[in-house]
């Protein structure tokens, strides 16, 4: 089953737009300083001037989706198989939950769990190679505090 | 400051230190690896590799990390051959002689052809390194700000222009790439700017959680959508060395393919999938026979493998001289070069002589063991093929967490990698190209330092972007980089079809 998304570009420049007005927005916090040049082109120039320019792009890339003919219409859909992005949003809510798991209980255990959980998503269900595989959280716990002196 | 013959001297006394030769086998091995199973890449293994780079010395880091980049290339020819499906992206124009060649029962050969393409190409481009870095750093030297601004302008449009099927897309990657530098301290003037009260983005967002999350996740989060089941042949293969009567009859494909392959390497961000099918082209437009190309020719193989290893000496010539990366595994590099304090471009000859000598000389050793390490892994190359999907994904996401986490020991690293992951994998579904958001974030703090600084030498004077030689030539280049196919176009519609007709 697949779900089909129109205008894709049409909602990532809306997006990147809103975004912009809002850094822009800041840009008005930021320290004043004195001089001919540094009160002209100081600390808030060069953002304000990236932020026009991402805004202008924005509109222009919206203003091609709206001059595209009908016959390029069918261009501006994509499609995604349903099962494929719950795969995906499953494997990212994992990685969320191992930092959350490494912040509050540390870097261990968490990762065992984490590499368990990722390979049962993925398909493995032996449990021998399940627990084998989750061993290379720990080990490499050993190669980065043990040998590189890095700590976790 | 060391003379140059000492500062040789000193790169090759390290180069020849045990760990460093174990750094070089390492990294080429880890290198064709990477290239040989589907969907990885030299951008990725570098990106994986870089921040554990950090904690050897200089010289061990890239020898690591180059050796990775050229093994890589190389590496994605096997798996282009025997599967039909290219190990990295450089090696798509190998497979449509490749797979043919295998399918006939000349594996063996159409590897071997491949190997020594790349280690010829590698070499080859590591000499043309070698005689234009000094020159284009001394001409380097006489460039001020308004023209390093235009050359990291230069770079990000070209990328842009050249990533994916939209410009405008790529320009717009670009743009935001070159703003997310300007989060943190001001570099002129020190004051705090979107740092939202945080005390995580006083230096700034790190350079290695934002490549990880937005190359390494994306990749796995795309591996992780469907698990494939890779079909492989039984046999063990070997590579099939030809006799040097058989290669001197290729001499003129392998010259013309390593001059391709090094000039493509040198355009900013033209990688080795440019290079490779550029070559595989002029070798069927030359060819006696260009109706056996696509059906197992074995200059079909030569001329892409050769022009992919020669873009890696290629890319390395704008980076290290100009600071304007000449593909995305090049601006990874960069990338690794500030990470250990330097700053490339026409300076890093003189701050750092015996680094540029041990790259060069690296890079030599690095095609030789190539050669070497290539035909042990043709042996093992359907066993690394088979290493399933569930094993690498779970590894490389911890090799990530654990990249981005090290580099300041601090998990807003892992958090910046985690949202850089999802909105670079909304965005690459999305068709939005990442490579000019990466070049973005490693120029932009040249283009706006050098930008302001222009406008403070002329008191605020915009003139000064276009009263100066260079710059003008930069200008003209980016107008020949947009406009000069459409206007050939044009020309010959008008022109030369109507005086046809």
């Amino acid at each position: 089953m697949y779900i089909r998304i129109k205008n894709c570009t049409f909602v990532v420049c809306v997006v990147f737009i809103v975004l912009s007005a809002i850094f822009y927005y800041r840009t008005f916090d930021f320290p004043k300083e004195v001089g001919p040049i540094a009160s002209e082109y100081g600390s808030a120039f060069f953002p304000r001037f990236l932020l026009i320019f991402i805004m202008l792009i924005c509109l222009l890339l919206i203003l091609q989706i709206f001059l595209k003919n009908d016959s390029k219409l069918e261009q501006q859909f994509l499609y995604f198989k349903i099962n494929n992005i719950i795969r995906v949003i499953i494997l990212w809510v994992l990685c969320l939950a191992f930092y959350f798991l490494w912040k509050y209980f540390g870097y261990l255990y968490s990762s065992f769990l984490f590499i368990f959980a990722v390979s049962f998503m993925l398909g493995v269900r032996k449990v021998w190679i399940l627990v084998f595989l989750s061993f290379a959280g720990p080990g490499m716990y050993l190669v980065f505090e043990r040998l590189m002196k890095i700590s976790l | 400051m060391l003379g140059l013959d000492s500062a040789f001297m000193e790169a090759v006394v390290q180069l020849a230190q045990p760990f460093n030769v174990f750094m070089l086998i390492a990294g080429v091995g880890l290198g064709i690896v990477i290239g040989i199973i589907p969907g990885l890449g030299a951008p990725l293994g570098i990106a994986i590799a870089l921040p554990f780079s950090y904690y050897i010395s200089p010289i061990q880091a890239f020898s690591l990390l180059l050796g990775i980049y050229s093994g890589a290339i190389y590496g994605g020819s096997v798996s282009a051959i025997i599967l039909g499906i290219p190990g990295t992206p450089p090696a798509a124009a190998t497979l449509l002689d490749g797979n043919p060649m295998f399918k006939q029962g000349k594996g063996g050969e159409a590897l071997a052809l491949a190997l020594i393409g790349s280690v010829i190409g590698g070499i080859f481009s590591t000499v043309c390194l070698c005689l234009i870095t000094p020159i284009l750093a001394r001409f380097a030297m006489k460039f001020g700000p308004p023209e390093y601004f235009a050359l990291g302008v230069f770079g990000i449009l070209v990328v842009g222009k050249i990533s994916g099927k939209n410009p405008l897309k790529g320009f717009l990657m670009g743009a935001v790439g070159i703003f997310l530098t300007t989060m943190g301290i001001d570099p002129v003037n020190a004051n705090m700017r979107f740092t939202f009260d945080s005390v995580n983005l006083y230096a700034g967002i790190s350079f290695i959680p934002l490549l990880v999350g937005l190359f390494a996740i994306p990749e796995m989060m795309e591996k992780g959508e469907q698990i494939m089941q890779r079909t492989t042949p039984q046999e063990v293969l070997t590579a099939r060395l030809p006799r040097l009567k058989k290669l001197f009859r290729y001499k003129n494909v392998f010259l013309r393919a390593s001059v391709i392959g090094t000039i493509v390497g040198i355009i900013p961000a033209e990688g080795g999938a440019v290079g490779a099918f550029l070559s595989y082209g002029e070798a069927k437009r030359i060819s006696k026979n260009p109706e056996k190309f696509g059906s197992g020719a074995p200059e079909g193989v030569i001329a892409p493998e050769t022009a992919n290893n020669a873009t890696v000496g290629g890319a390395l010539i704008p980076t290290l001289t100009l600071g304007v990366p000449g593909s995305a595994a090049a601006a990874i590099l960069m990338g690794g070069l500030m990470i250990h304090g330097f700053t490339p471009g026409p300076m890093l000859f003189t701050e750092a002589p015996e680094l540029m000598y041990s790259i060069f000389v690296g890079l030599f050793l690095i095609n030789i063991i190539m050669f070497f390490l290539g035909i042990l892994a043709i042996r093992s190359s359907i066993k690394i093929i088979k290493v399933p999907d569930w094993i690498i994904i779970p590894v490389v996401l911890l090799l990530c967490f654990l990249g981005s986490y090290s580099i300041k020991n601090s998990l807003f690293g892992v958090w910046v990698m985690l949202w850089a992951g999802l909105f670079g994998y909304i965005l690459r579904k999305f068709e939005f190209p990442l490579i000019p958001c990466v070049l973005g974030f490693v120029l932009g703090p040249m283009i706006e330092i050098n930008f302001r600084q222009s406008l403070t030498l002329s008191n605020g004077a915009w003139s000064i972007f276009v009263s100066r030689p260079i710059c003008l030539i930069i200008y003209g280049l980016m107008f020949l980089a947009f406009f000069a196919q459409p206007v050939l176009s044009w020309f010959k519609d008008t022109f030369l079809l109507n005086r046809s007709k």
